[in-house]
């Protein structure tokens, strides 16, 4: 009994020390650029949310790179062709990360630059200035109006901080929300800034996600609605939201559901898109990716989000002349008016 | 009625004051185990990610004559990493584990120096992942259940201390096949990042139930019973999962080396 159990040990540590080995799926780590191609442009193929929207063809677009390559490619190359690839996508939520590069399509660089801050601050709000976590705001110098600047969605949104600013501002005829070359980030931030803005519950916009291997295969539209907070609102007043091609993926997204607000403007230029999800993943080389995932749309079902959100007022910098910022003179007049 | 009540109280008493005589030792076990573990989620890489973890294990054990019970909970955590092609990614790994076992002598298969137990037990983990380069999927969440056959095969060695007193020690090999294998695993689009949905931006909204897979886990351990009648635990243990999902399967393996003690609290 005794030599049985000692053989039942040993057989039990061998097996289970390369037990792992048969009994988890084989990795498929490889440099070979065959392979890194064909699972990039297949993860795409299974899962990207606006080729029909962007009128891609997938397929030819396959057959066009896939030419490009041959045994013995530099990484560098490679990169180029599979960063270039993507680039046909026309989207900014997709890039390829390699340790020596990262491909970006870069909508706001096609784009005119409608932002200057420097002009803001020496012209408009001075030494008013407040700067409270990702908000700088101040008082529009001549005018009772407010203006508040918010950088980056990826600066989280404190409650507390937009308590103060719209107590700050609760008294003005109007605030000027500055989100001009804010490229996005969580948008978590979305409904925590426009659930001040409102005192009902409204639908803004709707998406759906990818779920399945046909090009058109989606699920159901999911409704998104801004609810009203129960702190400090601005309610009842014009609110005017700045947008340009630097604005991008969560910017897009507050602007889309800004449509849906009737007391938000929209003032500037096109937003630059990003109206989809993005998701992430890693090829077999190790160089890693992502793309969008998801479509949004409007009230009325209509996918343009992604290509960039219209204003309801086109209006330009004049760079020739820097001591004015156009659009903020037009939200001036936009909200005096009112 | 009432004197049937009361009959069956007085047997309850009676039975309760019996064990209570007979008591059988009851543990408390802690431990901590060093190991290595790696695991591959198909969805966002092709690429096995390996570390080191260590894990913290509390446990209640109660070996009766004819038949033992084990409840324990087990917090793993560990950095894997992957280099291929001088990428350096890593993921931090964090691993909560619920599991049950009852075992049952079988009389036929054992003799006074080998006990051959036989039993079923639920295990259900939670592993919760963090790799920032997969960016907006860098969140990796999955819960993983099974229901387990398990085998305990242990051989009594006896130990003659100071003449007087008999320890004995144990050899055990416990093996636990998944029978019935859950899986919660995210949707087609495997976006981790929060849904716009409703009024609320929401986690895991496209999440889904799986019945596929495989577990396995197998330990080998020796208890050295003490003087004070608590026991000194060493066990290694191994333990893969596969969790095919709907999708894209998840795969995780781990080996570590346990030691524990086992505090009789009876």
């Amino acid at each position: 009994m005794k030599k049985r159990l000692i053989y039942l040990l040993i057989i039990q540590i061998i097996s289970l020390t390369s037990c792992h080995k048969w009994l988890l799926d084989n990795e498929v780590a490889s440099k070979d650029p065959f392979i890194n191609f064909h699972y990039l442009w297949n993860e795409v193929d299974k899962k990207y949310a606006y080729f029909e929207l962007k009128q891609v063809n997938w397929d030819s677009i396959k057959i066009a790179y896939h030419s490009k390559l041959y045994y013995g490619i530099s990484e560098d190359t490679l990169f180029t062709i599979l960063g270039n690839m993507l680039n046909q996508l026309r989207d900014d939520h997709t890039n390829l990360i390699s340790p020596f590069n990262t491909s970006r399509y870069n909508v706001f660089v096609q784009g005119d630059d409608n932002f200057e801050y420097k002009t803001i601050q020496q012209h408009y709000i001075r030494e008013s200035e407040y700067t409270i976590g990702g908000f700088k705001h101040g008082f529009i110098n001549g005018y009772n109006i407010g203006y508040i600047r918010y950088g980056s969605f990826a600066i989280s949104v404190n409650n507390s901080d937009l308590d103060f600013i719209l107590e700050r501002y609760k008294n003005t005829k109007g605030i000027i929300i500055d989100l001009r070359e804010n490229s996005g980030g969580n948008f978590v931030n979305i409904p925590k800034i426009l659930s001040r803005l409102t005192d009902k519950k409204i639908l803004v916009m709707y998406n759906r996600t990818r779920n399945g291997t046909g090009r058109e295969d989606f699920g159901p539209y999911e409704p998104f609605y801004i609810s009203p907070s129960n702190r400090t609102k601005y309610v009842n007043k014009p609110v005017i939201v700045l947008i340009d091609r630097g604005s991008y993926s969560a910017t897009t997204f507050f602007a889309l559901a800004s449509k849906a607000m009737s007391n938000i403007t929209l003032v500037g230029d096109k937003t630059g898109g990003g109206g989809g999800l993005p998701n992430g993943g890693q090829l077999p080389n190790g160089w890693t990716y992502r793309f969008s995932i998801t479509q949004s749309y409007d009230l009325n079902k209509i996918n343009y989000a992604e290509d960039g959100v219209e204003p309801d007022y086109y209006v330009h910098l004049d760079w020739d002349n820097r001591s004015q910022d156009q659009i903020v003179d037009f939200s001036i007049n936009h909200i005096l008016k009112k | 009625m009432r004197s049937l009540f009361l009959k069956i109280t007085l047997a309850v008493a009676l039975l309760t004051r019996a064990t209570v005589s007979y008591s059988q030792p009851a543990y408390i076990e802690l431990g901590v185990a060093p190991g290595y573990s790696l695991f591959k989620d198909n969805a966002t890489s092709p690429l096995f990610y390996k570390g080191n973890t260590l894990s913290i294990t509390g446990a209640w054990l109660l070996p009766k004559k004819n038949n033992e019970k084990l409840a324990s909970i087990n917090y793993t955590f560990g950095k894997h990493s992957n280099s291929y092609n001088n990428t350096n990614n890593s993921a931090r790994f964090y691993n909560l584990e619920f599991s049950y076992l009852q075992l049952y002598l079988i009389n036929k298969l054992s003799s006074k120096k080998l006990k051959v137990k036989i039993g079923a037990g639920v295990i259900s983990t939670l592993n919760i992942r963090e790799n920032k380069a997969l960016m907006n999927n860098s969140l990796g969440i999955e819960s993983i259940s099974n229901i387990l056959f398990s085998t305990k095969v242990s051989k009594p060695i006896f130990m003659i201390k100071h003449k007087k007193s008999t320890l004995v020690d144990e050899l055990s090999l416990i093996l636990n096949v998944g029978i019935i294998n859950m899986n919660y695993r995210p949707g087609y689009a495997y976006n981790y990042m929060p849904s716009i949905k409703d009024s609320h931006v929401k986690n895991m909204t496209d999440y889904h139930f799986s019945l596929n897979g495989f577990r396995l886990n197998s330990t080998i351990q020796y208890f050295k019973q003490l003087q004070n009648k608590n026991i000194l635990g060493f066990s290694y243990n191994f333990s893969a999962y596969n969790a095919p999902g709907k999708y894209e399967p998840f795969s995780y393996s781990r080996h570590c080396i346990k030691l524990s003690f086992l505090l009789n609290y009876k």
